[in-house]
């Protein structure tokens, strides 16, 4: 009897000790955003600082870091709402303005939705060589309008 | 070598305005001082506005990034004080086309740009019959040069000085330090540029140059504006 109660005083002093080693694995799916830098050749603005706002907090960055080889950066916003981004390195660099959706809602949509999801900031890279060149004859056209305009008027006012 | 939206406080911004607002009427005031004939310089000064924004969409990929011909050097050889004006426009057009630069950030870009090409004008205007005709290249070369490096150097000044107290400094100068190398072949490129200009005026056109450090009234810059 006295071996019976030693035996199961020894257990329930062992038996949470065993289950202690049990490990409890769960997971939870969050939206990441990934930003990806480059510079008008394409580059990668790698290194590059990266501050990133929340929509509640717009004095103080929340999350800081810098882009990796690939000009990428990840961060998990933990709230709904326009989180900004800036992304700065030598002067170059610019602002980003990512719309997320409540959890529940996927993200991806409502950005579509708000902000296409398009460089947010304008830049050579965006347009084709055909659009480049249309851009710069208009400009040239216009230089050459106004020279005209002022030689004509000026050859009037002498003669 | 633009500085982008959003990267400097709203208060460099508005001082970068006024500085270079002041600077662009400084500019039209003594231009309108120079000459009794104000049309003269306005088909000059819109085909070299023109020039200038052309130039920007012209890519030299240097590692990291890549740079753009600036022509600031030529710009003020050829404008005098105009060449501020030109820069103004030149900027606008490129910040809403190209995205180069932005429009908060135009004052400050007008300055790192025009500074060099007014310096580089006073430079031309001082120099230029005094110099020996044989060292005309050389002159192109430094003014060209010249203007660039003082571009890069206003760049960079603008950018240090305006940084957070935040960001890792470091780092940023490591940047800048990059950023400044990679704008030194396009520096000899234009310094070649505004060399052979000089060169190709003086023997064709010498007045040309020279209608650069004034615009009198008696001397007429278009031949065909007078009557014959």
């Amino acid at each position: 009897m006295k071996m019976v109660l030693v035996s199961g005083a020894v257990l329930g002093w062992m038996v949470p000790k065993a289950l202690a080693h049990g490990v409890d694995l769960r997971y939870e799916p969050q939206q990441v955003i990934r930003i990806t830098a480059k510079y008008d050749s394409g580059q990668p603005l790698a290194d590059a600082r990266v501050q990133v706002f929340a929509p509640d907090r717009p004095q103080a960055a929340v999350i800081s870091g810098t882009t990796n080889a690939q000009g990428e950066f990840q961060f998990v916003p933990d709230r709904p709402g326009q989180w900004q981004v800036q992304v700065r390195q030598a002067g170059h660099g610019g602002w980003l303005t990512i719309p997320v959706a409540p959890q529940g809602q996927t993200t991806t949509a409502a950005a579509i939705a708000v902000a296409p999801r398009v460089p947010t900031t304008l830049s050579l890279s965006q347009y084709t060589p055909a659009q480049i060149t249309v851009m710069v004859l208009a400009v040239l056209w216009g230089a050459i309008g106004t020279a005209c305009f002022a030689w004509s008027r000026r050859r009037v006012e002498v003669e | 070598m633009h500085i982008p939206d959003g990267l400097v406080p709203p208060l460099w911004c508005g001082l970068g305005y006024a500085a270079s607002g002041g600077l662009l009427w400084w500019s039209c005031r003594r231009l309108q001082r120079a000459t009794v004939d104000t049309l003269a310089i306005v088909p000059r000064l819109a085909l070299l506005t023109g020039a200038f924004f052309t130039a920007s969409a012209v890519y030299i990929p240097v590692p990291p990034a890549s740079v753009h011909l600036l022509f600031l050097g030529s710009l003020g050889v050829l404008l005098g004080e105009g060449a501020m004006i030109a820069v103004v426009v030149g900027l606008f057009l490129q910040a809403v086309m190209f995205g180069h630069g932005g429009l908060t950030t135009l004052g400050l870009n007008a300055l790192i740009m025009g500074i060099p090409a007014l310096v580089a004008a006073a430079v031309f205007r001082g120099v230029w019959h005094r110099w020996p005709p044989r060292g005309r290249s050389l002159l192109g070369l430094l003014l060209g040069s010249g203007a660039v490096l003082l571009a890069v150097f206003l760049f960079s000044a603008v950018v240090i000085l305006s940084l957070p107290a935040t960001l890792d400094q470091q780092r940023e100068w490591l940047a800048i330090t990059a950023i400044v190398i990679a704008h030194l072949p396009l520096a000899i490129l234009e310094g070649v540029v505004t060399a052979s200009l000089l060169v190709f005026l003086a023997k064709v056109k010498p007045e040309f140059l020279s209608q650069g450090l004034s615009f009198s009234g008696e001397n007429s810059p278009y031949p065909t504006a007078n009557p014959r």
